[in-house]
């Protein structure tokens, strides 16, 4: 264990160290070390949660008026005119173009990043996965989202990735969601380090990595050491620590301070997570910005007022610093602003049941600008700052999670309407480990219903659903995560 | 009539209770004075962890400091209650739909605790070195730590037990926190920074943050 700890602590304080010039000129620096065997097997994970229902009918899975053949069922259904369908080169997948701002309080909506864009860009590495759901309760279907509805002993997607490829990390588990997708498994066997580790404030998250740090008037690091070794013994020795020496809730709380603290606190830890620029920093915390903080700030713009991208720079870095291998974030219920619009609806995707498609759109459109910049910085970072060990995408897989699907009707001719929540829908992978540019599963127009597919084979079936768990599976068997109950999925795989 | 139901129905307790801190003279079993100084070990274990708004009052009941005087993080909000609640305990149904607290402690919980105990310390220090004294009030700020075993040192410490952990130290915890008078190389450390290891260490301790 203590060899572990060494080569780990190494590791942190080397990947740190590359940070600082991370990109460009500084490539060749980390090949005087190799990474370990866990190092180079690693598969990272990213689970963004959209929050509320985003459906699959609204992005890469659109129907359109000609599909239906039947004027007078299409003004009902939520299908889209022809002309607004792209179908960008190359790509086996399409999407509805610019959506025009009306209906309910279209005006107050700042569309800032469309579908085609991202479909374009990135096809190749998108497998649409069509699913239907079993629960329209938006805290069980986001639980279930992430459980496979139970599929394996009832642990979380997360949980199941930290046991597989994070027991040598200091914080596998990190969740940054909300509702269903923060819930525990109900596996109680499982190991406490596989356990999340709830994060509620990304911009502050970073003073957690070390317990003195940024502390105006703290004693000087020698002295506090020394006060600490004198805790300890304290703790140890007293009436109370002797009659509660078996407890497990101060046996866990201890086990975190005499192990994992000292790690984390070696590693330096604060300076790299910190997201907060320069000048939001008062000099006399003596704390510095992430060295990544300019790269991250290039594709996350809104990152200090908008907490879906502060989540998303935090999950770059906890993979990029090897303290995490799945990182969870979630879209939050407030609406965000822009420069003078909102960017966001309130309850996110939810929205829709005020105005489905402008939700629909502007949600989308929020969470896909996320995913095409954690692909750019993906693509761009060598996993750990080592060259050896490739980028990081190369390794990673991002799994866009939603609460269930939305009704696919609409009052006749509607051009803005709401809608109930739906079991019936889809899912957007996007990573290298599975068949990109591929829809599995597929759509009956005249109902705008999607359904499954053989897992085995790949084949579309009328008919066949797809539940929950097949998308656990097609993830899991991606992410080298076995289990007995796993559905085989292996056509999807790259 | 009423008072004597009361009464009779709370004499048991309190005759339970104040057996209990006798040290239990009775045949409760596993409270029986012995005459020895072995401690027996709690069967059952079972602890609560004193969360974040508890935590917060404690601290600023021991230390007497305002709300605001416990923990700011790096001057941007409350450490217990804006930026670490969830590591310290709390729930957050509004923000991030977590309607329960988490049963257990995670991995960055004594970290943050650290740091929050920490700062209420120093606030108290540098409150107690630049105006009239409330906490330290037997320490010179301007002379070096008393050293274990003077006056000002038991004072100190015990001032602090009695304040975080409501008793007196035993003998044996005066002579280890004299460890805190002196740095690595034995030299005596500054009253201010005795001040705040030692409110540090006593208030970090497993007995403050569990019961």
């Amino acid at each position: 264990m203590t060899t572990k700890i060494g080569r780990r602590q190494m590791l942190l304080a080397m990947a740190g160290a590359m940070g600082t010039t991370a990109l460009g000129s500084a490539l060749s620096r980390a090949t005087e070390r190799e990474g370990s065997t866990a190092d180079k097997d690693r598969k990272l994970l990213f689970i963004l949660c959209a929050t509320g229902g985003a459906s699959i009918v609204d992005s890469f899975l659109p129907v359109t008026r000609t599909e239906v053949d039947d004027d007078a069922l299409a003004d009902t259904l939520n299908v889209y005119d022809d002309a607004k369908i792209i179908t960008p080169t190359g790509s086996n997948i399409r999407c509805p173009g610019y959506v025009e701002p009306v209906g309910l309080l279209g005006n107050l909506y700042e569309l800032g990043y469309g579908l085609d864009p991202f479909l374009a860009k990135h096809h190749r590495w998108m497998t649409v996965l069509t699913q239907e759901c079993t629960s329209v309760n938006h805290n069980v279907g986001q639980y279930r989202s992430v459980t496979g509805a139970g599929i394996n002993r009832g642990r979380t997607l997360m949980e199941a990735m930290a046991l597989r490829h994070g027991e040598d990390l200091i914080i596998p588990n990190c969740n940054m969601a909300n509702d269903g997708y923060i819930q525990p498994g109900i596996d109680a066997s499982l190991p406490a380090f596989a356990q999340a580790e709830i994060i509620a404030s990304p911009l502050g998250f970073a003073a957690a990595m070390d317990g003195v740090k940024g502390v105006l008037g703290a004693p000087d690091r020698a002295l506090v050491e020394r006060a600490r070794g004198v805790r300890e013994e304290l703790d140890d020795a007293s009436m109370f620590g002797k009659t509660f020496a078996g407890s497990p809730r101060r046996q866990r709380f201890l086990g975190n301070r005499r192990e994992v603290q000292p790690r984390l606190e070696a590693a330096k830890m604060m300076d790299r997570l910190t997201l907060l620029p320069a000048e939001l920093l008062d000099p006399k915390y003596g704390v510095m910005s992430s060295p990544l903080l300019p790269t991250l700030a290039s594709k996350f713009s809104n990152l200090l007022v908008d907490p879906w991208e502060s989540q998303a720079a935090l999950s770059v870095l906890l993979a990029y610093y090897g303290l995490s291998c799945v990182s969870t974030i979630g879209l939050r219920q407030e609406p965000t602003f822009g420069n003078e619009k909102l960017i966001t609806t309130p309850i996110a995707f939810d929205f829709s049941h005020n105005d489905h498609r402008m939700a629909q759109y502007l949600m989308w459109g929020h969470v896909l600008k996320a995913v095409d910049a954690l692909v750019d910085l993906l693509q761009q970072l060598d996993y750990l700052g080592d060259p050896a060990l490739g980028k990081m995408w190369d390794r990673s897989l991002i799994y866009v999670a939603t609460d269930f699907g939305r009704d696919k009707t609409r009052p006749a001719k509607a051009e803005s309407w709401g809608t109930g929540h739906s079991l019936n829908n889809g899912t957007l992978i996007v990573s290298p480990l599975l068949k990109g540019n591929r829809v599995f599963g597929g759509i009956e127009p005249t109902t705008c219903e999607t359904y499954g597919f053989d897992g085995s084979t790949g084949d579309s079936t009328p008919g066949l659903n797809c539940s929950e768990g097949h998308i656990y599976s097609a993830i899991a068997q991606a992410l080298d995560i076995e289990f007995p109950e796993r559905i085989d999925m292996s056509a999807l795989l790259a | 009539m009423i008072t004597r139901i009361l009464l009779h129905s709370l004499l048991p307790a309190l005759v339970l209770a104040s057996g209990c801190r006798d040290g239990g003279s009775g045949d409760g079993g596993t409270t029986e004075d012995t005459g020895s100084d072995e401690v027996r070990q709690a069967q059952r274990g079972e602890l609560q962890w004193k969360r974040n708004a508890a935590l917060q009052r404690d601290l600023m009941r021991a230390l007497e400091l305002p709300e605001d005087g416990v923990c700011n993080e790096l001057g941007r909000g409350s450490c217990t209650r804006e930026i670490h609640h969830i590591a310290l305990g709390a729930a957050d149904p509004l923000r991030i739909g977590l309607y329960e607290p988490l049963p257990d402690t995670l991995v960055s919980t004594p970290i943050v605790l650290d740091r929050v105990v920490m700062s209420a310390c120093v606030n108290r220090a540098n409150l107690d070195q630049g105006g009239a004294p409330v906490v330290f009030t037997d320490l010179d700020f301007g002379a070096q730590a008393p050293a274990e075993g003077d006056d000002a040192f038991t004072a100190t410490v015990t001032t602090l037990y009695r304040r975080l952990l409501s008793r007196d130290p035993e003998p044996h915890e005066l002579t280890t926190l004299g460890g805190l008078a002196v740095d690595d190389a034995g030299k005596p450390v500054s009253a201010h920074d005795f001040a705040v290891l030692t409110c540090f260490a006593i208030g970090t301790s497993s007995e403050f943050l569990f019961f």
